[in-house]
């Protein structure tokens, strides 16, 4: 079986195993202190079991069927790293506050994807960043502060 | 009639004409952007409308789906890249009437053919948003039950070559919105003891992930854009060519109106079935593809009347046809207006105000962007690593201002990847969004049927003619995939 098709089908039948199980959980567990959990856990079963069928009907019509060449993807490392950036600068943001962690992001992004110099970098960050935030404290947006600076 | 005029009075207001300008200039700006077309646009814009007033927010939101759409033209005539999946068929011609050195007249007519379009989209939408309405005033729990499952079976089959995967992630999204507290009964589903997660998924971060991080980090692979000239030169087509562009646009009208009534029903198909037709009819089809008007009139016809047409399921039925009618159903739900008969009925003026903002904001678009055209060609032009930190951070920005919560900005990167990924394994995302919409109509309706009782079922023969128009969903999504795949380009 391709090994694409193979994740595809583990995920699928993982989210509905989870749902199968929470669904039982309503019904078994919740329905005699609230009746109604009987059908608020049927409905999540029957959502659950239809996944699970086409995820089976999904494995018998696609298991022979190659799926995407992920090492042969042009730019993939580009995505990869723009994305870690990208979840980086929010899992840092609560602590940086908002604008240092945009103009982390522009920096970031500037230097790994392009080849201006630092000063064209530095230029471009600091009206980027420095800008949006005067936008949206402009517009009274309420955004992480972080620990360092007081503003936006 | 009296009605239409007094809501296009009504959209002719200082403030409603403000926001429809504005939507049309910002949505014109985002659209022209690669790899953001109208669904990214009004994804990412959506959170900073919800400052406005309902009237103010819809106008804003259909403005800048219209611009961000005209926007992505400009991108395909110009520099061959089509700002969204429906503006490709424009670049087959668009494109090389640009390398002859007349980009002008392409960009005119692609204008002019728009707002043909959308005017009569907006007449149209005059006689069958009502008439609809008044059906739908008929309906019972049964009808609406089987009204959703036909637009998902019909949103499964038509946005993607795939009935099966469609229908996975149709099943997948109505799954996702569960998460969160049971409406009816309270009971947390899908929380797995996590206090973050009994607030469930807003649908707002999930779009702006699936639909706006995820095409920067598609855009991370590809080259930055070039245009083709460094002039635009003369604008306008000859008399020859604009009776024939207008004819083209007039066929193309009349060929996507009645299909973007359908939900699901994908633009790119509109387009390439108005194009084909163009190509069969004609004397010379050997000549589409080198830069004649017809290939460029006849695609942007199609996709501005299929957009007007998807407002008719969504203000008649409160039935979202696409991501975008999703988008504005939950804007229009947070005001508590809920689409549907009723709106018609209740919030009259605010129906009509809207349906006449949609002739004001096409003759704004007219007027707006022929003489911006060039601005919009230097900005189709910005670098990547310029332009994709920006939009990422106004991707964060609008999913942070939701609720001010650092949990969606999470959901929002989180499905960024999953829709970059989905997207590349040959999965569509349109299902899931709009299973997400109607999921709760889906489960509200269900449940009633069977506290009632499951022979309601029988005896309501609404609910059995929307069993069969998904047969035949079905079965036209089958006929059509295989049309698509057996005609080349």
């Amino acid at each position: 079986m391709a090994r694409q098709t193979a994740v595809e089908v583990g995920v699928l039948l993982t989210v509905a195993t989870a749902a199968l199980w929470d669904g039982g959980r309503l019904i078994l567990l919740e329905r005699r202190s609230q009746p109604q959990a009987l059908e608020a856990g049927g409905y999540e079963i029957l959502l659950a079991s239809l996944l699970a069928c086409l995820a089976v009907l999904f494995w018998r019509r696609e298991r022979l069927r190659p799926g995407v060449d992920w090492k042969a993807e042009h730019g993939l490392r580009k995505v990869l790293v723009g994305f870690t950036t990208l979840a980086g600068c929010v899992a840092a943001m609560p602590y940086l506050g908002y604008l240092l962690s945009t103009a982390v992001l522009f920096v970031a992004y500037l230097r790994m994807f392009s080849s201006y110099r630092w000063l064209s970098i530095l230029a471009i960050t600091v009206v980027a960043s420095v800008g949006s935030a005067w936008l949206w404290a402009a517009v009274d947006l309420l955004l992480p502060q972080g620990i360092f600076l007081p503003w936006p | 009639m009296e009605q239409l005029l007094g809501g296009i009075l009504s959209a002719l207001t200082p403030q409603n004409l403000a926001y429809a300008f504005g939507g049309c200039l910002i949505g014109t700006l985002v659209g022209v952007l690669p790899g953001l077309g109208p669904v990214s646009a009004v994804a990412i814009l959506f959170p900073f409308t919800t400052y406005l007033p309902p009237t103010g927010l819809v106008i804003a939101l259909a403005s800048i789906y219209y611009g961000a759409m005209y926007g992505g033209s400009t991108t395909s005539i110009l520099v061959n890249v089509p700002g969204e999946v429906a503006s490709v068929v424009t670049c087959l011609d668009g494109y090389q009437m640009t390398r002859q050195g007349r980009p002008g007249p392409a960009l005119a007519i692609a204008a002019i053919a728009s707002f043909m379009a959308g005017i009569v989209g907006a007449v149209l939408i005059t006689f069958l948003g009502p008439s609809v309405a008044r059906l739908a005033l008929t309906f019972g729990p049964a009808e609406y039950l089987g009204l959703g499952l036909f637009s998902l079976t019909a949103i499964a089959g038509l946005s993607g070559r795939s009935l099966l995967r469609g229908a996975i992630v149709a099943v997948v999204g109505m799954l996702l919105v569960l998460v969160g507290l049971d409406e009816s009964s309270s009971v947390p589903r899908l929380t797995f003891g996590k206090a973050t997660l009994l607030q469930g998924f807003d649908i707002v971060p999930v779009m702006i992930g699936l639909f706006g991080v995820a095409e920067m980090l598609r855009l991370l692979q590809e080259k930055s854009a070039e245009l083709a000239v460094d002039k635009l030169g003369k604008l306008m087509p000859s008399w020859r060519e604009l009776r024939v562009g207008l004819a083209a646009g007039a066929r193309g009208t009349a060929i996507a109106f009645p299909l973007g009534l359908l939900p699901g029903m994908l633009p790119s198909v509109t387009t390439f079935l108005a194009y084909s037709f163009e190509r069969q009819r004609s004397k010379y089809p050997e000549k589409f593809g080198t830069g004649v008007i017809e290939g460029v009139a006849a695609p942007e016809a199609a996709n501005n009347a299929a957009a007007m047409a998807n407002l008719v399921p969504l203000l008649a039925l409160g039935v979202p046809t696409g991501p975008t009618m999703a988008l504005i159903l939950a804007a229009l739900t947070v005001y508590g207006l809920i689409p549907g008969p009723l709106l018609f009925i209740q919030h009259a003026q605010f129906v009509w105000t809207v349906i006449g903002s949609f002739f004001v904001a096409n003759v704004i678009l007219l007027v707006l962007n022929l003489p911006l055209v060039g601005l919009w060609a230097r900005l189709a032009t910005i670098p990547t690593p310029i332009m994709a930190p920006a939009v990422l951070v106004f991707c964060l920005v609008g999913a942070f201002s939701i609720r001010n919560s650092m949990f969606d900005v999470w959901v929002c990167v989180i499905f960024g990847a999953v829709g970059w990924a989905a997207t590349k394994a040959g999965w569509p995302l349109a299902p899931m969004v709009l299973a997400y919409v109607l999921g709760p109509m889906i489960e509200r309706s269900a449940r009633q049927v069977a506290e009632i009782s499951m022979t309601l079922l029988l005896v309501r023969p609404l609910f059995w003619v929307f069993i069969g128009m998904s047969a035949m969903a079905i079965w036209f999504t089958r006929r059509l995939w295989m049309e698509v795949g057996e005609k080349q380009l």
